[in-house]
């Protein structure tokens, strides 16, 4: 075959179009993930005017004690977060899909809330309920430290208990019932079947939680930045060495620690994932849960007593935010609401609704796109490839690293995009990034369901593929788009750790806002800061359940009126 | 001639999916394209769409070289088996959806009249303003089927559209299409496995097999005469015996029973007598204890027959209806 005929043949199984989208989007991608990483990474390596010094910062970071202990507090932390944050969301996931309690749907929304609040914020309702004044502190005379170490541990505890229970969640509600029911044909105790059947069937998910709530509470800085006192954590580092001591190049060193569980979490879900497919058969039963006073009454009391101290853990922040003077004078106040001017007031609210909004609708729009390109374009393998790594890459990048990152990378003269810095745009853009994998792999995987021949079918009608897209794909994946905007709503309106390198003066945002009225010493406002971001969460949340519920609804009633 | 498909392959990385396929096609026609699975008649239709690039050969449409042209421009309709009907639109909203994109030159009435006028053809008018998943499978392929011939393409493509459904459905369908396609004189390509399917509705059979093409001709032609042993057993049952150094064929059904034998015929012992409906299976032995022969005999006879397991019988084979092979071909 000669030349001219293949590069006819290659050219016709492209669309030109398409092919420019694509590069286009991928590149976007590039330039505002990879550029600012590669620029991180490289500023570990350089010196005192940008000189390169090889391994010399490292050096002088091991060399330092009192940093080189925020590495064992770190892994301290993390380790003891792991344990507790698994084993809990274990047994509560289990409760809720192996056992015949009541109020399952209670149960399993309450769990949810500290999705609904930045980290900082877990950490303000440690201080209300065990700080010195606390109100546990008080009413029952309590002696618990919980600046420092502790109160730290209790903090990531409840940041990742969610993640945990929700993984556990999803994984233990698909089994096959028949394996327990052959497995009780033969005998076989209540003991052996946790060890032989349950556990085996979620091992990967176990690894996984593992590995998520590690990364989490390794890269966490809302909680640390609040209760820390005297114990140091690598994130907390980051920002004294970049915002209290200007020293970028030491940043950046810290930030590539930072990325160490996060890239062998990454790795490590690939690794699962891949293994992890289709295991389930299409004929597998439901597991017909039997009765057993004694594990339902276990799991009554298990669940509550979570429930409960997550219920109280808000209660501490409407008792902070309410109380004219706590605890000196309990009247009921409204003038916490009205925040401090150098925070920005209650600017600092509407500003990150606004970024949320952006967030929410800009990201849920590109990611949707960017998926569509990865899963529904034929012939462009090998930046495909590229992209759909491009589009996982943000689980393996905390906040921290993506802010730090995005400092060297933008904040620099010599950058043409330079003008996005100290604005809304780059903030937007954070968020976008930093969540960006979960929407991805969601949307990808509803895009993955439709039927591929709606592209032939609309190739032969002569529709165009962007008409197609809106027409069909847009509308068929209603669901999924719906949850990605949630998602990056929820997790914009909470995210401190990208947030507190990018915000300026002038343009404040309520999460960070918190931090730093927590900071300055007006805890009650703080509180109430947080408890409007709460509400606006609650909100967003169940106005996504309710849309849904009207898809659903609308869907089925489109199936179940037979046509005959 | 309308079409065709000249010398084409199609790899996939290392898998060849189309070896040096060539057929062509008539104006009218009705041809399907019959296999086993994973012989590549779908990846053959899906390049006359254009859905799929040959690696190397040509197709010409109306004398045209067409092989790089875009399936938007080849104005085909094509009929999937999964229906792939947009399940966010009515049934009517599914046929205007490509008439508003193609035919510009309408009128929106005129278009509507036209959705309207193929849902009489494929007896859905009354169904027209619900969705998809409210009709059954057999209505939704009629639904797909409609809306492939609304833009009054130059040719049809079917691309297993019958293999989901229920044998009945499946019965009355085959006779539809074949008729819609037949007032309509619009030249159609079936990709089809089942090879019932392809004789009672093809005027023409393409026979694939590990993609090459076997076999091209009328429906009578490749079962009265096919040309290898595969087609011979892919199509129906054949009987394959040694005889006189080379492979003789013969269908079971013009195997006759005799009273006496003669010095052709050959003695056989019956193994099993398998009820099939109207006709009667008989399974047997030949002489030499391991060739098993079928032969087919109305069911109504048998009684007169009196057969019985074991027994044995006197088989004549028609010189007429002998076909031959090379040795071993079989």
């Amino acid at each position: 075959m000669d030349m001219l005929s293949r590069l006819k043949r290659k050219l016709a199984g492209m669309s030109i179009s398409q092919g420019i989208t694509l590069l286009i989007f991928v590149t976007v991608l590039t330039v505002t993930m990879v550029l600012p990483l590669i620029q991180m990474l490289r500023m570990a390596f350089l010196g005192e005017g940008g000189v390169f010094v090889g391994l010399e910062n490292y050096r002088r970071y091991f060399g330092n004690p009192l940093l080189a202990r925020s590495i064992r507090n770190t892994i301290d932390i993390s380790f003891w977060t792991t344990i507790i944050s698994t084993t809990l969301g274990f047994f509560y996931a289990y409760g809720l899909t192996r056992s015949n309690i009541k109020f399952k749907t209670f149960f399993r929304y309450t769990a949810l809330i500290p999705i609904f609040i930045p980290t900082v914020v877990h950490a303000l309702g440690l201080i209300y309920l065990f700080g010195r004044q606390g109100i546990l502190t008080r009413a029952f005379n309590l002696d618990i430290e919980i600046y420092g170490r502790l109160g730290i541990i209790m903090a990531e505890v409840i940041f990742t208990f969610p993640q945990a229970f929700l993984m556990f969640l999803v994984a233990l509600k698909f089994t096959d019932g028949r394996l327990y029911e052959a497995a009780d044909a033969m005998g076989i105790p209540a003991w052996k079947k946790m060890f032989f059947i349950t556990l085996p069937e979620i091992k990967y998910t176990v690894v996984n939680v593992l590995f998520v709530c590690f990364t989490l509470a390794f890269t966490d800085f809302g909680a640390p930045k609040v209760l820390g006192g005297q114990f140091n954590v690598l994130a907390t580092d980051i920002y004294q060495q970049v915002v209290g001591q200007f020293n970028m190049n030491m940043g950046a060193v810290v930030g590539t620690l930072l990325l160490v569980p996060a890239f062998a979490s990454f790795i490590a879900d690939r690794v699962i994932s891949s293994k992890n497919a289709g295991t389930l058969s299409a004929k597998a039963t439901t597991l017909v849960i039997k009765k057993s006073y004694a594990r339902d009454g276990f799991f009554y009391v298990f669940c509550t007593a979570i429930t409960a101290s997550l219920l109280l853990l808000v209660g501490a922040l409407f008792v902070g935010a309410f109380a004219y003077f706590y605890p000196f004078n309990m009247a009921f106040t409204l003038r916490h609401f009205d925040f401090p001017q150098a925070q920005g007031g209650i600017n600092a609210f509407y500003n990150s609704l606004l970024m949320a909004g952006l967030t929410a609708v800009l990201g849920t729009i590109f990611v949707f796109v960017y998926a569509y390109l990865m899963e529904k374009v034929n012939g462009f393998g090998g930046i495909q490839r590229y992209g759909k790594l491009l589009g996982i890459l943000p689980l393996a990048v905390p906040g921290m690293v993506i802010g730090l990152s995005f400092i060297f990378f933008f904040n620099s003269q010599a950058n043409p995009l330079h003008f996005i810095f100290g604005t809304i745009i780059i903030l937007v853009l954070a968020n976008v990034i930093s969540f960006f994998s979960v929407p991805f792999l969601t949307i990808s995987a509803c895009l993955k369901k439709l039927d591929k021949e709606y592209e032939s079918v609309g190739d032969s009608m002569s529709i165009p593929r962007w008409k197609t897209f809106l027409r069909v794909s847009v509308p068929l994946s209603l669901p999924a788009i719906l949850e990605s905007s949630m998602y990056f709503f929820v997790n914009a309106m909470v995210t401190v750790s990208a947030m507190v390198f990018l915000v300026s003066p002038r343009f404040n945002i309520a999460a960070v806002a918190i931090t730093q009225m927590e900071e300055n010493g007006r805890p009650s406002q703080a509180a109430a800061m947080a408890l409007l971001i709460f509400g606006i969460n609650i909100s967003v949340r169940i106005l996504y359940e309710v849309s849904v519920k009207l898809i659903q609804f609308k869907l089925r009633k489109r199936e179940t009126t037979n046509g005959n | 001639m309308f079409l065709q498909i000249k010398d084409i392959t199609k790899k996939f990385g290392k898998q060849t999916a189309l070896n040096n396929v060539s057929a062509e096609i008539e104006k009218g026609e009705f041809v399907c394209i019959l296999g086993p699975s994973g012989c590549g008649k779908t990846t053959l239709l899906r390049t006359i769409a254009g859905l799929e690039l040959p690696t190397s050969g040509q197709i010409f449409i109306d004398g045209k070289d067409s092989t790089y042209l875009h399936p938007a421009k080849r104005n085909f309709g094509i009929v999937f088996q999964s229906y792939a009907l947009f399940p966010n639109m009515t049934i009517v909203g599914n046929i205007m959806f490509g008439l508003q994109q193609k035919k510009k030159s309408m009128t929106k009435q005129e278009m509507e009249n036209k959705a309207l006028d193929v849902l009489r053809m494929v007896d859905l008018y009354d169904h027209r303003n619900k969705y998809p998943r409210q009709l059954s499978g057999g209505m939704q392929q009629r639904t797909a089927l409609a809306r492939a011939i609304a833009l009054s393409p130059a040719f049809l493509l079917l691309d297993e559209p019958l293999s989901a459904l229920d044998a009945k459905v499946r019965h009355k369908l085959r006779t539809e299409i074949r008729s819609i396609q037949q007032s309509l004189k619009i030249t159609a390509i079936m990709v089809t496995h089942d090879q019932e399917e392809a004789l009672t509705m093809a005027d023409k059979i393409i026979v694939m097999n590990n993609s090459v093409v076997e076999q091209i001709g009328a429906p009578r032609e490749v079962y009265d005469k096919p040309v290898n042993p595969f087609v011979a057993n892919f199509i129906g049952t054949m009987n394959f015996l040694q005889r006189s150094g080379q492979t003789r064929a013969i269908r079971p059904e013009q195997i006759e029973i005799v009273d006496h034998r003669d010095e052709h015929d050959v003695t056989v012992r019956i193994k099993h007598i398998e009820f099939k409906g109207v006709l009667t299976r008989i399974h047997a032995f030949l002489p030499n204890q391991t060739t098993m022969i079928y032969l087919d005999v109305p069911s109504e006879q048998i009684d007169d027959l009196q057969l019985n397991e074991n027994g044995m019988l006197f088989l004549r084979l028609p010189q007429e209806h002998l076909i031959d092979y090379p040795q071993g071909a079989a």
